[in-house]
């Protein structure tokens, strides 16, 4: 019972650190945002502003989704526990972060959170700001899983990781008909539920390509490298598919409606479900693709 | 009920399915006095050594002994149980010791800490006194057990009849014998060669410095294979 009673007091103390982490990374984000700050440092009201609650919450929960990879080995003795626990915490915040800033800088270069939120209100910016959040969130709890121990692989993976993302987050243009800066100016739910499932499913393609071991540098980099190209070639594929066996007619794609492709055509919510769905359920299945095909024997090496 | 009732009672379910489905403590025997040795330890005649003897835990400790019970026609085995707290401190010096002890002839059991092997030595049927050109006479084990000393870890030690005579009296006294020079016992130089020998340690934690622990954060992977 003494071993059961003290391994309660541990968890209980590791729940507590997680905590007084928390509480560096709240001031964290005062530094890299400070206009965030007064919502970090005073009360806030969750019903007051909708968007800004959507805001405030979504770098909550990625806060939440890093802390997840994290552990407490106590084989080599408490004190290195909390250490390589702080470590790692204060390493994942501030390159989440950061990594959020990076992001933030390369879509929403036209939009302030000032503006956007706390003026204007907008519901489409914060779902937007949202979808980056937690799909951040999610790479960077791969690179720190992947990474292990080492500080110095997890920086390189994250620099990594901010390329794909950087240049898979340029390709929504491709990906959709709907014009991003315009319509987010006019708030439009559409095409924040559009961007959420590219946003998403791009995150699900970069983490499945580089979540493996990581034996030797270089291997590790033509891995994911091929993963990613592969994706880019069964991704269209499943697309189209998704596309014939549901049925599904895009008055976009019709040459005949081309006059349809107006503001009150695109701004339907419906049309951004059907947009962002498609796209991330496409990236699910390419990943079954990328990632869960096992040659095994089937082609012997001599 | 209130929430602080409903959390409490949490706390106790989950403490009460733990006890009944931890394996680590169903694992590991617990021993908490010494009087259970004498039914924990079959068979005679059986010498128990206290190889090491450690704590785990953060604030709430576990204690442990590692023992090795010798037996004559078996092979020695080792086990790790867990012990009380009173047992564990009273054994603190008797690292090295033998702690139990059965006679094969009357079944006669000793739980005072003598040095290992003192069961066999000046029992006929395991060897027998050599003269030497002093006059003193030293303990030498007949062939058949001359892997003995070994297994006690006595190193070049034998034992003269002066320290069987004194072992004797302090057994009779239930007092520990740590030897004529104190050469045996926590702080004993023979059982420094227990402590040294891997089969005591290897139930210790890896111990890593922090430096060596923070080379870890630096390591690289090769480029390639």
């Amino acid at each position: 019972m003494n071993e059961l009673f003290d391994k309660l007091i541990l968890q209980v103390l590791f729940t507590v650190l997680i905590c007084a982490s928390l509480f560096f990374y709240k001031y964290a984000h005062g530094v890299f945002y400070p206009s965030t700050r007064q919502h970090f440092f005073k009360r806030f009201y969750p019903s007051k502003n909708s968007s800004d609650t959507l805001h405030f919450f979504s770098r909550i929960i990625g806060i939440g989704i890093i802390f997840s990879e994290f552990s407490f080995n106590l084989s080599t003795g408490i004190s290195l526990a909390i250490l390589d626990f702080f470590a790692k915490a204060i390493f994942g915040f501030f390159l989440y972060l950061i990594s959020l800033y990076i992001v933030d800088s390369i879509v929403l270069y036209n939009f302030e959170y000032k503006d956007e939120v706390l003026k204007r209100k907008n519901n489409a910016y914060s779902i937007i700001t949202l979808a980056q959040s937690i799909g951040i969130a999610f790479i960077l709890k791969t690179i720190l899983k992947t990474s292990e121990t080492s500080l110095v692989m997890l920086i390189f993976l994250w620099l990594f990781s901010m390329v794909l993302i950087g240049f898979a987050s340029k390709t929504f243009p491709l990906m959709s008909k709907m014009s991003f800066n315009r319509l987010l100016i006019q708030k439009s739910l559409p095409l924040s539920f559009s961007y959420l499932g590219f946003f998403w499913g791009w995150v699900l393609i970069i983490t499945s390509a580089l979540d493996h071991k990581l034996i030797s540098i270089k291997w590790y980099a033509i891995q994911v490298v091929l993963k990613i190209l592969l994706s880019l070639i069964v991704l269209p594929i499943f697309t189209r598919g998704l596309k014939i066996i549901f049925r599904i007619y895009d008055e976009k794609d019709d040459k005949k409606n081309q006059e349809l492709k107006d503001d009150t055509e695109i701004n339907e919510l419906g049309y951004g479900v059907y947009e962002g769905a498609l796209f991330f359920t496409s990236c699910f299945l390419t990943i079954v693709i990328t990632n869960r095909v096992f040659f095994g024997t089937f082609y012997p090496s001599f | 009920m209130n929430k602080f009732s409903l959390y409490t009672l949490l706390i106790l379910i989950f403490l009460g399915l733990s006890k009944s489905f931890s394996p680590s403590s169903k694992r590991t025997d617990h021993i908490v006095n010494d009087r259970v040795f004498s039914s924990y330890f079959k068979g005679a005649p059986v010498s128990v050594v206290l190889l090491d003897r450690f704590q785990a835990g953060f604030l709430i400790k576990t204690y442990y002994f590692h023992l090795k019970i010798m037996h004559v026609f078996k092979s020695p085995e080792t086990v790790t149980i867990r012990v009380g707290k009173k047992l564990w401190e009273k054994h603190k010096d008797n690292l090295g010791m033998s702690i139990f002890r059965r006679e094969e002839r009357n079944g006669k059991e000793y739980l005072t800490p003598m040095p290992p092997g003192i069961l066999f030595v000046g029992d006929p049927s395991f060897g027998g006194w050599e003269y030497h050109a002093s006059g003193a006479k030293q303990w030498k084990f007949h062939r058949a057990y001359r892997k003995f000393p070994t297994l006690f870890y006595w190193g070049d030690f034998r034992p003269s009849y002066k320290f069987y005579q004194r072992s004797k009296t302090y057994e009779e006294n239930q007092q520990p014998f740590y030897g004529l020079y104190n050469e045996f016992g926590s702080k004993g130089e023979i059982t420094k060669l227990i402590l040294q020998s891997v089969e005591s340690k290897e139930f210790t934690p890896p111990s890593e410095t922090f430096l060596e622990h923070v080379k870890i954060y630096l390591s690289t992977p090769p480029w390639s294979n």
